[in-house]
């Protein structure tokens, strides 16, 4: 192994990332606990988004709330 | 793997539950076995599932949130949320150090390389001196090699996720190959 210069060694490391993912994708089917995750990651995701919207369209719009004048003041009395 | 960015840009501006399941599904499969080997080969075997299973839930969680336009991108931020969870996985172990490849499961896969992409003996060579130089290197330094020469993470990815500067996380990848080299020579 003696006299690899910095570039050898790039190279056998480059080389190595490729065989394995090249290896991976010819003998490897996707893992189906891994779809599965996602698939409940996802879920998970889209319940929360509309919990939050659900949410947000109970709160009073800050708009209308900025809006509303103070009751006035009787000033005669 | 333009077909990759089409999907995660589509799944973004997709609000329909079963539409996103179908893109979500779409997208890890493309993606699924390379983040297993990036996990398995810095994680103990009994960890690694558990580990490579909770990231791929938090990325399917943020998956609508990503805003990157390039595949590169995409990647690196795939690789930001395994490492994060590999960093958390390590804090909880006593011990942090790293175990021992595994090297039979990565001749494995090089043999099943060799259906697309024949062997020849220079090739299994360079592969017998790549292992060798990660089984040598300090096990910051495997990390680095692993991240950097073997998956392709860019200095500017590395250097973000360490919080030093590109010019910090070349210098200290560089030497770690070069000491690594001095270790096998």
């Amino acid at each position: 192994m003696a006299n690899k210069t910095t570039a050898d060694g790039e190279n056998a490391l480059r080389k190595l990332g490729e065989r394995l993912r090249e290896g991976a994708t010819n003998s490897r089917a996707v893992s189906e606990k891994s779809l599965q995750t996602v698939k409940d990651g996802i879920s998970e995701q889209c319940r929360q988004d509309r919990q939050a919207s659900r949410d947000k369209s109970l709160e009073p719009e800050p708009s209308k709330e900025r809006d509303r004048k103070p009751p006035e003041i009787d000033r005669d009395r | 793997m333009d077909d990759l960015i089409k999907l995660v840009k589509t799944y973004r501006v997709t609000a329909g539950e079963p539409e996103r399941l179908r893109l979500g599904d779409q997208v890890f499969r493309m993606i699924e076995r390379d983040l297993r080997l990036f996990v398995f080969g810095l994680v103990k075997p009994e960890a690694a599932e558990d580990v490579l299973q909770e990231s791929l839930k938090d990325m399917a969680m943020a998956l609508g949130t990503f805003r990157g336009a390039t595949v590169q991108q995409f990647w690196a931020w795939c690789y930001r949320i395994v490492r994060h969870k590999i960093g958390d996985h390590r804090r909880k172990q006593a011990s942090g150090r790293l175990e021992d490849l595994p090297h039979e499961e990565f001749w494995q896969l090089v043999e099943a390389s060799t259906k697309t992409t024949p062997l020849t003996p220079a090739d299994r060579h360079d592969l017998e001196y790549a292992l060798s130089l990660l089984d040598k290197a300090k096990p910051e330094c495997r990390e680095y090699l692993w991240q950097h020469f073997v998956f392709g993470m860019d200095y500017a990815e590395i250097a973000v996720e360490e919080k030093i500067t590109y010019d910090t996380a070349r210098m200290r990848i560089g030497r770690c190959l070069e000491e690594a080299q001095s270790l096998v020579a």
